[in-house]
């Protein structure tokens, strides 16, 4: 695999919306690419600060 | 109250033999879900209040054509998100002066920023709310806030799950650049941003 199409599947791989046999692609092309897995830590953490607003309950929720 | 005899859908997803729910039942059962959704695609009280009720108005009228295809909340979330959209596109949204303080006053006022960081929160609240596309948006808030699966947001959105890989990871990418354009400190090495919840990641 591409870095091109590797970084395509990275969001797909954060979610674990991958077959495995593109995971295993993925995972080998992590092992030796430093600049992917730099763009997988930052995409990860992006995700990570997305997902952190669903832990606010909305005005209603929290008067219930 | 009606009978929602032509929702079928909410009966294939009971036990036979189960009443078939009234609307009254229908609109208690999913409130919560539908005004949270609503809340974090608009960003405020306010509009969440008019999405929330326009869901359920759409949806009581237009219930005839709900054939169980989907579950009931997947067919409520495509008429929010639909909904949110057409608003979106007929008033846009402008940026007050101070919307991040505005925009969030309700969250910092919650026990919730004791626990993840309001500085935090404020920065991504505004940039998905002021900065970020409609309809990336709605894929961001779908998926990351409100935790919807590849079919089920490509059930809402009428697209097939690729398109949905694909959609959902230019959002991310896009939403990352923004916060790299803020200079977040969690991506940008010597960023600006002086946010410990961020720093906590």
């Amino acid at each position: 695999m591409t870095c091109a199409e590797v970084q395509r599947l990275l969001s797909a791989y954060i979610d674990g919306e991958l077959d495995a046999a593109s995971r295993r692609a993925v995972d080998e092309h992590l092992q030796g690419c430093e600049p992917c897995r730099r763009d997988l830590v930052s995409l990860t953490k992006t995700v990570k600060m997305i997902r952190a607003l669903g832990q606010i309950k909305s005005p209603r929720e929290r008067s219930t | 109250m009606k009978e929602l005899a032509e929702a079928r859908g909410t009966v294939s997803q009971r036990e036979p033999g189960v009443p078939v729910p009234s609307w009254d039942e229908v609109v208690q059962e999913n409130r919560d879900y539908v005004y949270r959704l609503a809340f974090h695609l608009s960003g405020n009280t306010h509009e969440s209040e008019d999405l929330t009720q326009e869901t359920f108005l759409k949806a009581f009228e237009h219930r005839a054509g709900f054939r169980g295809e989907s579950s009931l909340r997947t067919w409520l979330s495509r008429i929010a998100v639909n909904a949110y959209l057409v608003a979106k596109r007929k008033n846009g949204r402008v940026r007050p002066v101070g919307a991040r303080v505005e925009s969030m006053r309700d969250f910092l006022e919650s026990p919730e920023h004791l626990v993840v960081r309001g500085e935090f929160l404020q920065c991504i609240h505004y940039l998905l709310e002021y900065e970020c596309k409609p309809r990336d948006r709605v894929l961001l808030v779908m998926r990351d806030v409100n935790g919807l699966s590849y079919e089920e947001i490509a059930t809402v959105l009428g697209i097939t799950v690729g398109a949905v890989k694909t959609r959902l990871h230019r959002a991310r990418r896009g939403f990352r650049d923004l916060l790299v354009r803020e200079g977040c400190a969690a991506l940008v090495a010597g960023g600006r941003c002086v946010c410990e919840g961020v720093r906590d990641l």
